[in-house]
């Protein structure tokens, strides 16, 4: 085990996983002057600068419209909060050092140089207050991508050793152990055969040829692992030909949240190249919203090269088995309703295939207002959820769910990721609150009609 | 030379020449700048059209917004609305376009372009006071917000007292002519760039949110 490990113990006793409260914060790492931490932060933000982001770096025109889409910004009113501010430093660097009129803005200082100073005070914007849901893309008159923007400062970020001390934690834990969250191969291994007796299925580890790879977060196999076993029965009732790998089982990326291209890169070719290594035709995601960002939209860029695979999340492929008619469903006499996590349906496209699967259950389904692709995320997502400093905004920024979720008049929360499960389970207990969230997962394996 | 004929002719072209020279130079450098490929699976949507839709869909479509911030998007809408009337409209600017390219089309009352220019000015008013009192916007404002409101209120408040003075002196239709020479010369460098980085922008956002399958 590595120090790294050894220094930041795992706390799974409690509703958020994640590392313990540190005693002391770390929240600077790596043994570097002042000057080489800005360089490297703008060398790294740099290097992904593309036509794309630089004309979303060109367009803004300080509006402000973006605040108003922004959870934290409607929480708190204060404007720090707006989200293109969280790129301000960065703007700043871009307009004096890569923008068209670079030479002018240094010629006359008109854009001072970025400090060191200013981008320690901007990670609390760039991590603890931004879950990169990209609400904010929704209304900004220019259209421009703000959640793209801060996925790339976070690179910039993490090469300077800026990174909130948990999230690099597990970030680190992730690249040395294989799991964020101490879901070992080993461990991962003994968690499905467990959930192979409880649910009394066929759990398939390292089958050498498979049609379907599958692939579970860390959250679920650590905290609801009853997904390894619905998904299981799921597969076998279908009579899918499947397998999870042990040298690809996965699909949480933290390197892709901290901001670490190369740990992203890493923790998605583990996934590629066990699909391809058991011949696999789809690579199925599990409940879990950044993996889906990840690998679906993100991965064929870490490979260099289309995927040679299909890549579904697992709301995708119920509502594919269950629209089809191959997986029949019991109806169920419950009113719920739906939690889209924001990297499946707003970023993700995927809006559809859930509520394709609540329809086939027939469950009484109670929009949020504003609901969909229009949906307020729950606050723990883009790795908030690991940072024990940003809870209490976290939980202020929960209120804005809470008081979504009572209009609707249910009990019931169905999501489709198990971070936002956790978080809304965490929230729960810290509000005291009487709501459930569940897995749809769970809930249509629960219900099949075998034949 | 009077001012007027320096304004309208050699400080005219000159402020031409630079709106040109550097809308095309930031243009030019985006346009030169690499193109991010997406290599993951389409999820089938026509992407072309979906940057295209984007352009004009978030025109109207402003998803979810609050209450309060309506009200300000509809000032702008409007302030847009009668720029474009009073640019394109009036009587004296179809004139100029005319003479100098010999292009020109029909124009509306002088009334009506009154009416317009005025509304133009309470709108860049609201905008004003928005920027000075709203947390938000006086955080984000710098100078490329302050001057480009200042140099657009300038051309418009001189072209509305050089059209309403009777007998009007050439020196104050000068003034009108060298505040718009000043905002030609602003134009590439600032933020009135938007009336074309818009189209970038949006149809980049579009074709991405197509490719996924994303709402537009």
């Amino acid at each position: 085990m590595s120090d790294a490990i050894q220094k930041h113990p795992l706390e799974t006793d409690k509703q958020r996983f994640g590392i313990k409260e540190p005693a002391a914060r770390f929240d600077l790492q790596g043994d570097m002057s002042d000057e080489e931490r800005v360089a490297k932060a703008m060398e790294n933000f740099a290097k992904d600068i593309n036509r794309t982001t630089a004309t979303y770096m060109e367009s803004c025109m300080h509006c402000g419209v973006c605040a108003e889409a922004c959870h934290y910004y409607a929480q708190t009113n204060d404007p720090k909060y707006t989200p293109v501010w969280k790129l301000e430093i960065f703007k700043q660097a871009y307009k004096r050092e890569a923008g068209p009129f670079a030479f002018f803005y240094r010629l006359f200082n008109l854009k001072k140089k970025v400090t060191v100073e200013q981008l320690e005070e901007w990670q609390e914007l760039l991590y603890d207050s931004c879950t990169m849901c990209g609400r904010c893309s929704l209304v900004c008159p220019m259209s421009i991508d703000i959640a793209t923007l801060i996925g790339q400062a976070r690179h910039g970020m993490f090469k300077a050793g800026l990174v909130p001390h948990e999230l690099h934690a597990v970030a680190e834990r992730a690249e040395v152990e294989g799991s964020p969250l101490g879901a070992t191969a080993d461990v991962f291994a003994d968690r499905a055969e467990w959930m192979a007796d409880e649910h009394d299925t066929e759990v398939y580890i390292d089958k050498e040829k498979a049609d379907i790879l599958v692939t579970m977060s860390s959250i679920e196999i650590m905290k609801y692992p009853n997904s390894i076993g619905a998904t299981a029965r799921i597969l076998n009732a279908l009579g899918e030909s499947w397998t999870f790998r042990k040298e690809g089982y996965e699909a949480t990326n933290f390197g892709m949240m901290s901001g670490n291209v190369e740990w992203q890169k890493h923790s998605t070719m583990k996934l590629i190249n066990a699909a391809i290594d058991c011949g696999a035709k789809l690579v199925l995601l599990p409940e879990c919203g950044h993996a889906y960002g990840a690998l679906r939209w993100q991965g064929a860029a870490m490979y260099g090269k289309p995927l040679p695979f299909k890549v579904m999340h697992i709301s995708e492929y119920l509502a594919e088995v269950v629209g089809s008619g191959r997986l029949k469903v019991r109806k169920v006499d419950q009113k719920v309703t739906f939690h889209d996590p924001c990297q499946v349906s707003r970023r993700g496209g995927a809006t559809q295939a859930p509520r394709t699967v609540m329809a086939a259950l027939g469950v009484d389904l109670q929009e949020m207002t504003p609901g969909a692709d229009d949906n307020w995320c729950c606050g723990g997502g883009g790795g908030v959820v690991t940072i024990h400093r940003a809870d209490q905004l976290r939980y202020k920024v929960f209120e804005l769910k809470m008081e979504q979720v009572e209009k609707t008049g249910a009990n019931t929360v169905l999501s489709t990721c198990s971070n936002c499960r956790q978080s809304i389970n965490d929230a729960k207990e810290h509000f005291n609150w009487d709501k459930n969230v569940e897995s749809l997962l769970e809930l249509v394996a629960d219900n099949i009609v075998e034949n | 030379m009077t001012l007027l004929e320096f304004a309208s002719g050699p400080a005219l072209n000159v402020a031409i020449a630079v709106f040109i020279a550097g809308a095309a130079w930031r243009l030019g450098f985006l346009l030169r700048m690499k193109k991010r490929v997406d290599l993951s699976d389409p999820r089938g949507g026509n992407e072309t059209f979906g940057g295209l839709w984007m352009i004009a869909s978030r025109s109207i479509n402003h998803g979810p917004l609050t209450d309060r911030i309506k009200a300000p998007i509809a000032n702008a809408y409007l302030m847009h609305l009668v720029l474009a009337i009073v640019i394109f409209a009036a009587g004296a600017h179809i004139e100029l376009v005319e003479g100098k390219f010999g292009i020109g089309w029909p124009e509306l009352p002088a009334m009506a372009i009154r009416i317009a220019t005025i509304v133009l000015l309470a709108t860049v008013a609201v905008t004003v006071y928005r920027r000075l009192r709203h947390p938000v916007l006086k955080l984000l404002s710098n100078f490329d917000d302050w001057f480009s409101l200042l140099v657009t209120a300038l051309v418009v408040a001189t072209g509305l007292v050089s059209a309403m003075v009777e007998g009007t002196d050439d020196n104050l239709l000068a003034l009108h002519v060298l505040s718009f020479d000043l905002l030609l010369i602003w134009f590439p460098f600032g933020k009135l760039m938007h009336a074309f980085l818009i189209f970038g922008s949006r149809y980049s956002t579009g074709v991405a949110f197509a490719h996924k399958g994303a709402r537009l």
